[in-house]
């Protein structure tokens, strides 16, 4: 099963920052090595500005256009510490993506990010196994918390 | 310094006027050092999805029977884009829609979509001077350089 031409890997590789702090697990209390995110979204705007929120924190990241990306990459074998999930996307939505994830035993921190207010649409997405709900916009502050979520996880 | 400072008067009276709000500031925060179109991308994505989407929400409203899920994916992902973007009035628009959608109720929608275009349209032409008066300015340091 290959990765779709749509996926496209952006690297937290911009050493030209002096502000880019590289985010290590191990500076998080946990194991060594970089936490690696997925972002999985089908807007253009936010996979850029989700990116590069990531980047500026020096976090390693992927960028995939919906959720049978985000199931295919993790069928390829790849792992992350944290997927920021869109709930609306074509080919396969995030409460979907979240569910197989989940049912493949993925424990990676998932944090459902949208612009969805209806309850029933939240729980069904808490249900189907999020770690955590956040509305958009992903602001540094928000990425942060969640970043140190993963921290006290560990 | 004076294209500058006019660009920053301009974001600051948009923001008085209620158009755009502090998470524009957060994502022009965003742009890297060595990436000075990041900002004017950011800005042509969020306009060409725009349109795209504005318009396929107008096909699905005069449908003879409106499929209100697809409204509300489409109102969703223009409220995303928008929130994310700074434009706070759109995104108030946009939520206005998606409730008229959730109750299914066509003439509310109606309204709520008019409304919607145009904060839309009047967000796009802003962020169309914004867009110019950053290019001019990236072209002038660019020459400065040289």
């Amino acid at each position: 099963m290959g990765i779709d031409a749509g996926m496209w890997k952006l690297a937290g590789s911009s050493s030209s920052s002096s502000t880019c702090r590289r985010f290590h697990a191990s500076s998080l209390g946990g194991s060594s090595g970089e936490v690696k995110a997925l972002v999985v979204d089908d807007s253009r705007i936010n996979q850029m500005l989700h990116h590069k929120l990531l980047d500026n924190l020096g976090v390693e990241n992927l960028v995939v256009c919906n959720g049978k990306e985000a199931v295919d990459i993790h069928v390829s074998g790849k792992q992350f510490d944290l997927i920021l999930m869109d709930i609306d996307m074509p080919v396969m939505n995030g409460i979907e993506a979240t569910r197989k994830l989940r049912d493949m035993g993925i424990r990676s921190v998932i944090t459902g990010i949208s612009s969805h207010t209806l309850d029933h649409v939240k729980q069904e997405f808490i249900a189907a196994g999020i770690d955590e709900y956040h509305e958009k916009p992903l602001t540094s502050a928000k990425l942060l918390s969640i970043l140190n979520k993963i921290k006290h996880k560990d | 310094m004076a294209l500058r400072t006019r660009l920053h008067n301009y974001i600051e009276s948009l923001k008085e006027e209620g158009v755009l709000d502090s998470q524009y500031d957060h994502v022009k925060s965003l742009q890297p050092d060595d990436d000075p179109c990041f900002l004017v991308d950011i800005i042509n994505n969020f306009c060409n999805d725009a349109d795209h989407s504005i318009g396929e929400l107008a096909n699905v409203l005069s449908e003879p029977i409106v499929d209100y899920a697809k409204v509300m994916t489409l109102v969703c992902l223009l409220k995303g884009s928008s929130s994310s973007i700074g434009g706070c009035r759109m995104a108030v628009a946009c939520r206005q829609l998606h409730d008229a959608s959730v109750n299914g109720d066509l003439a509310n929608c109606c309204m709520a979509y008019d409304k919607l275009v145009n904060e839309y349209y009047y967000l796009r032409d802003k962020l169309k001077t914004v867009h110019q008066m950053e290019r001019t300015i990236m072209h002038n340091e660019e020459r400065k350089k040289k």
